[in-house]
């Protein structure tokens, strides 16, 4: 097979065995099972894998994981199509298919490359300053598609996403040699341990060469990880990114599951609640800052090193090491082995010390004391400039030049740890100059910080400091077994000094930051313009932004900050750290609230009746209902006026049962109700019921009902279907916190009762075809009372209650007998026309009735006197929730919205509800009020209208107008009792 | 007499009220049981009169008593609920209602509000644990415990009957038993349901 010249003969830890094509800006390649698309396009020879953010220059990889700037990929196309992808952590696959962002037609050869020549046009705060006139909106998608990211799918995501709630005593954060160790100790000890890692292996940075308990580091490994993985008090989770902590120690994982294009799981959300935490992240290499330092073939030390060693791949011919500490000998070696040339170890410390001299002894040319001036090169790097450190500030030693060859260059400005998660959880980072580095300070006491992510680079801390924040963790959590003692290895050199950036860097093209395009004289640039706070600095440059959160360049610019503004690191300070850690996919997030899990619909007893007579279930308040029956009329209209028609000339059932119900009980049951109620219910009778209101604290209508008393101390208080919770919620809370002097029993019995109201003028007839025990005459069974008894044999309680305006009787049943009686009455009222109507033609009859509907036809501003009640305010001498805010000026206002009904000049107009009421026609120019309600009423035989409109109950008489899209109807403010005003047909 | 139907009838085909059955994990609907909600701040009273009328003590917070067919979970300081068999719910509320007459007491059937789906295999925790942040595990919900907790975004009562077969009941209103039926069938993986509505 062709391809993969940059490939080692040996090693790695890749398949050779089996090989995949996959495929990159439209170019076909091939790598191994072990790759990811960065080290297979690299082996490739791909050298350019993206363009910058702004101005579109060629970029290659930097670094090796989740810190990579450049590498943003799209992955694959159609519904499963993934935006802004770090190629260095996308694993390969056969037919994988990815493409550059930000690019067209590709990265290698970009159109919008010429951008690049106008960067000194372009500096930090361009946007804000030069797209002002006539208006950013008028700019902004030509430079979305400019200077943009991936694109969304349009297509809704097929793959299933899943959530996981899960509690243990210890959570590992980081499988590399401190988070193994930790895990391993808070195992042995007996503590239920996570270790959550988010590489598809475990080891972290560990190389193969190093050895741990006279193993080879590897074998370790997988000792550990079989160990793990077979404690029943274990946990292993790979490819799961810990990337938030939140309140209570709850820590959100990102956990990635099968291939995209695969059926099935792709991501599982993990909620763990974790007793301890022991964050053993990492570090994160730094760049430096010198001119021309973003050229293809510039990257990290240790990403050089990982491509070499893990994935056996060669990154360069010949290579310069840039350094300010130890761990890039190691580099040096590494690639050495793997047969690049080191021109040379370029280290900015004048002394060096024993890895230098190791490195000498080596063969390898170090020239101590020296730093990088600037980097030469067009797509790709050819030479490094370099200087000796001069006496004076900012100058290089006279004559001190050099310019070394190099097709690769690896830099290593110092180590940022990754205490991401530490600091989410409040923990507070204290700069130590000795390793360059904000290090976990005072926090959490459950937080335990280890290895490279506590500042420990060397692997003999790595291990000896995981294995103890292991045990301390567990130990915290009660799990005290003896864990053994810590692995060992040999002790490592891992010094490193502070080196931020070049001296000359002063200079347009010095990056700090890759991903977004910010030089060191953006910077400088903010600091002239007076932005002093690191959080200004952070939004007016965009400096951290974007896909990779700075995780690179953060540090390097809050020491340049400090420089420019003549202060220290703990002066600047740090941005704050937020979750996500690492970029998660919103359908992680969604997981399986999606389609018909969206939000839970509640059904009613007669849900499978319903559905199999024809009705149109429609989401009303959370349940899902009738909104009307198609049956054999087809037209919605139709079926609607047929349902109407029924409920006022002869019997209609209604299935009410999401009616709220909640039952009161106690010796003060009717003092705490006539609290809750704006109405009086102290004087209400036993077996009658009252209309009545219930206010918020601030007099604004919140719910409304019939409240009936059973007995003495007893009631059944309806709600609005939706309500119940939410009102049973308030009792409670009335009773738990304000008075717990009342001796009162509150219970939701919504769901025990179905409820089938019973309506028309031939209700009555219809009811007394049934077997029952009550008296239905109109004498002993009046309008707004309750009876309870036995309807064919099954205990009930009746109530003359209604929606309609006609004769009505609301039956409660034990909710299992409901469809039964439902089709007792549907066969018993066949002969008088009986049928089934849903929600539409229950609000167009109540409409007619001139029935307020709390939520309709009030807004979140109603009080009882807006709806025709205020007069009850003066009879009523107790105290109710909501009283005192009635008594506010604002309560009095004359010019408040009032609830009216509006008739239109032509009767055969149905006035559109939510179009405006305005008082000059001609100009339009304030809305008076609204329409809530409107429809068509046969009985009447004209349209109806209900509206909220200023000084409304004044104004009954006054001619208005109706304004809606264009179109003004004639109109009049009338009472709103269309139908029946004197109630004739309700108390029949 | 009218026809009475279980809270999960509708929810049936054909009299079979298992809805999962997978080798690792199973779903049925529990029949035959009734609910009795009591509420009384007069916890000596009510305990005299559980004790007479089934022989139950007043069970710890988040636990269940059982005495033979009947069990008793606490829900909240001042409220349990009583788990009998149907046939015998009318009687134990008249029964229990008349001895609590002289002191506050609800003793309200809620057998119709309530539907009942037992979960049992070895999967149960982990299919409940997709939807509940409460830790079911096994040894930290031991048998013999009970929960007032939200399950797939619906409010629940859970609760481990035995320690041996591992099993959890989840109590949840009638009207949220379908989308608990479709939402349990689903976090099961289960492939003979049809997709929800």
């Amino acid at each position: 097979m062709k391809g993969n010249e940059w490939r080692l003969a040996n090693g790695g830890r890749i398949d050779r065995t089996r090989p995949l094509a996959f495929e990159f800006d439209g170019e076909r390649y091939w790598g191994f099972a072990g790759d990811t698309l960065a080290s297979a396009l690299l082996a490739n020879g791909v050298r350019i894998v993206g363009r910058s953010f702004k101005l579109h220059r060629p970029r290659g990889l930097v670094g090796a994981w989740c810190e990579e700037p450049n590498g943003i990929v799209q992955l694959g196309d159609g519904a499963r199509t993934t935006p802004n992808l770090k190629a260095t952590q996308v694993e390969l696959r056969d037919g994988l298919s990815a493409r550059s962002v930000n690019c067209w037609p590709n990265a290698r050869s970009d159109a919008f490359a010429p951008l690049q020549l106008l960067g000194r046009l372009m500096p930090a705060g361009f946007y804000y300053k030069t797209f002002m006139w006539p208006s950013w909106h008028m700019f902004e998608p030509a430079i979305r598609r400019a200077a943009g990211l991936g694109t969304a799918p349009r297509e809704p995501d097929p793959d299933r996403y899943e959530e996981r709630h899960e509690q243990c005593d210890v959570l590992v954060v980081g499988g590399g040699p401190a988070g193994l160790a930790a895990a391993l100790a808070a195992t042995r000890a007996g503590a239920r341990v996570i270790l959550a890692d988010d590489r598809p292996a475990l080891g972290g940075a560990l190389q193969e060469t190093k050895r741990i308990d006279g193993a080879a580091a590897l074998a370790w490994t997988a000792a550990v990880e079989r160990e793990l993985r077979t404690a029943p008090n274990a946990r292993v989770l790979t490819r799961t990114t810990a990337f938030g902590c939140y309140d209570h120690n709850l820590i959100a994982l990102s956990e990635k599951l099968s291939e995209p294009e695969s059926a099935g799981l792709r991501e599982r959300l993990w909620h763990v609640r974790a007793a301890e935490v022991v964050v053993a992240a990492g570090a994160i290499e730094r760049p430096i800052v010198f001119a021309d330092n973003d050229l293809p073939g510039i990257m990290l030390a240790s990403a050089a090193m990982t491509y070499a060693a893990q994935y056996a791949v060669r990154p360069g011919r010949r290579a310069v090491i840039v350094t300010s500490g130890d761990s890039a000998y190691e580099a040096a070696s590494t690639l050495q082995t793997a047969g690049v040339e080191i021109a040379a170890i370029v280290d900015t410390r004048a002394e060096p010390g024993e890895a230098a001299s190791l490195a000498r002894s080596a063969g390898i040319r170090v020239m101590a004391g020296y730093y990088p001036v600037r980097a030469h090169g067009g797509r790709a790097v050819k030479a490094i400039e370099i200087g000796q450190i001069g006496a004076a500030a900012g100058r290089i030693n006279e004559g001190s030049a050099r310019r070394l060859e190099c097709d690769l260059l690896c830099v290593s400005g110092g180590w940022t740890p990754s205490v991401h998660l530490f600091s989410q959880a409040k923990g507070q980072l204290r700069y130590d100059p000795e390793r360059a580095a904000l290090l976990p300070g005072p926090g959490p006491k459950s937080f335990h910080c280890a290895g490279a992510a506590a500042g420990n680079l060397a692997l003999h801390h790595c291990l000896t400091d995981g294995f103890a924040a292991g045990r301390e963790a567990a130990k915290a959590a009660q799990a005290t077994r003896d864990a053994g003692r810590s692995p060992t290895t040999d002790v490592e050199l891992a010094a490193t000094t502070a080196f931020w950036a070049s001296p000359q860097s002063s200079h347009r093209k010095a990056w700090v930051d890759f991903q977004n395009d910010v030089t060191r004289g953006d910077l400088e640039l903010a600091v002239r313009e007076n932005l002093r706070s690191v959080e200004h600095v952070k939004r007016y440059t965009t400096t951290g932004m974007a896909v990779d959160q700075g995780k690179t360049s953060n540090m390097n610019a809050l020491a340049i900050l400090a420089e420019l503004t003549g202060t220290s690191i703990p002066q600047v300070g740090n941005t704050t750290f937020r979750p996500p850690y690492d970029p998660v996919t919103l359908g992680s997030l969604a997981g399986r609230h999606v389609g018909a899990f969206y939000h839970p619909l509640r059904r009613t007893p007669l849900d499978r009746w319903h559905a199999a007579h024809g009705a149109v279930l429609e989401d009303f308040g959370g349940w899902l209902r009738p909104a009307w029956y198609a049956g054999e009329r087809r037209h919605r209209d139709d079926c609607i006026r047929a349902e109407k028609r029924a409920t006022r000339t002869a019997v209609s059932l209604f299935d009410g049962s999401p009616l709220g119900k909640i039952e009161v009980r106690g010796p003060d049951a009717a003092v705490f109700l006539n609290r809750m109620y704006y109405n009086g219910m102290k004087t209400l009778a036993v077996g009658r019921g009252r209309y009545g209101l219930m206010l918020n604290e601030h007099g604004i209508i919140i719910d409304d009902g019939v409240c009936l008393r059973l007995a003495e101390d007893h009631f059944l208080v309806s709600t609005t279907s939706g309500g119940a919770g939410r009102i049973f919620a308030g009792f409670e809370e009335w009773l738990q916190c304000e008075w717990p002097d009342l001796t009162v029993l509150v219970t939701n019995v919504t769901s025990a009762w179905g409820n089938i109201a019973v309506a028309g003028p031939r209700a009555r007839e219809l009811l007394e075809r049934l077997e029952t025990d009550i008296d239905l005459e109109p004498d002993a069974f009046p309008h707004l009372s309750i009876r309870c008894g036995r309807l064919e044999g099954v205990p009930v309680r009746i109530a003359r209650v209604g929606f309609t305006g006609e004769l009505s009787f609301e039956i409660n049943i034990p909710a299992g007998y409901t469809t039964a009686l439902w089709e007792r009455l549907l066969a018993k009222g066949a002969d008088l026309g009986v049928l089934p109507i849903g929600i539409e033609a229950l609000q167009e009859l109540r409409t007619e009735k001139g029935y307020l509907h709390v939520g309709t036809d009030t807004d979140g501003r109603s009080i009882p006197a807006d709806v025709g009640m205020g007069a009850l305010l003066a009879k009523k001498s107790d105290d109710f929730v909501g009283r005192r805010s009635l008594e506010r000026s604002d309560a009095k206002r004359p010019d408040r919205l009032q609830f009216v009904g509006l008739e239109a000049q032509d009767p055969g107009t149905v006035l559109p509800v939510g179009a405006h009421v305005i008082a000059d026609a001609t100009t339009r120019n304030a809305s008076q009020g609204y329409v809530t309600s409107s429809c068509m009423s046969e009985a009447l035989g004209r349209s109806v209208a209900l509206g909220l409109v200023q000084a409304g109950q004044a104004r009954t008489g006054e001619a208005v107008h109706v304004y809606s899209s264009g179109r003004t109807f004639p109109a009049r403010i009338v009472s709103p009792r269309w139908y029946d005003p004197e109630g004739h047909r309700l108390n029949a | 007499m009218l026809e009475h139907q279980q809270p999960f009838a509708p929810l049936i085909q054909g009299g079979d009220t298992t809805f999962v059955a997978m080798s690792d994990i199973q779903m049925t609907w529990l029949s035959g049981w009734g609910f009795l909600l009591l509420q009384s701040p007069s916890e000596s009273a009510l305990q005299d009169a559980l004790m007479s009328h089934t022989g139950l003590r007043l069970p710890a917070p988040q636990t269940v008593s059982t005495r033979g067919d009947y069990a008793l979970l606490w829900l909240t300081p001042k409220e349990w609920l009583l788990a009998a068999p149907a046939s015998e719910t009318e009687s134990l509320q008249a029964a229990l209602t008349r001895q609590m007459a002289t002191c506050l007491a609800a003793v309200i059937d809620m057998s119709d509000a309530l539907a009942v789906c037992e979960l049992s295999g070895t999967r149960c925790a982990d299919v409940l644990m997709s939807g509940c942040t409460l830790d079911l595990h096994a040894d930290t919900f031991p048998s013999g415990r009970c929960s007032r907790t939200g399950l797939a975004d619906i409010p629940a009562i859970l609760w481990n009957p035995a320690r041996e077969p591992r099993a959890v009941r989840c109590i949840v209103d009638r009207s949220h038993a379908r989308h608990l039926r479709d939402w349990l069938a689903d976090a099961a993986g289960c492939p003979g349901l049809p997709p929800a509505q």
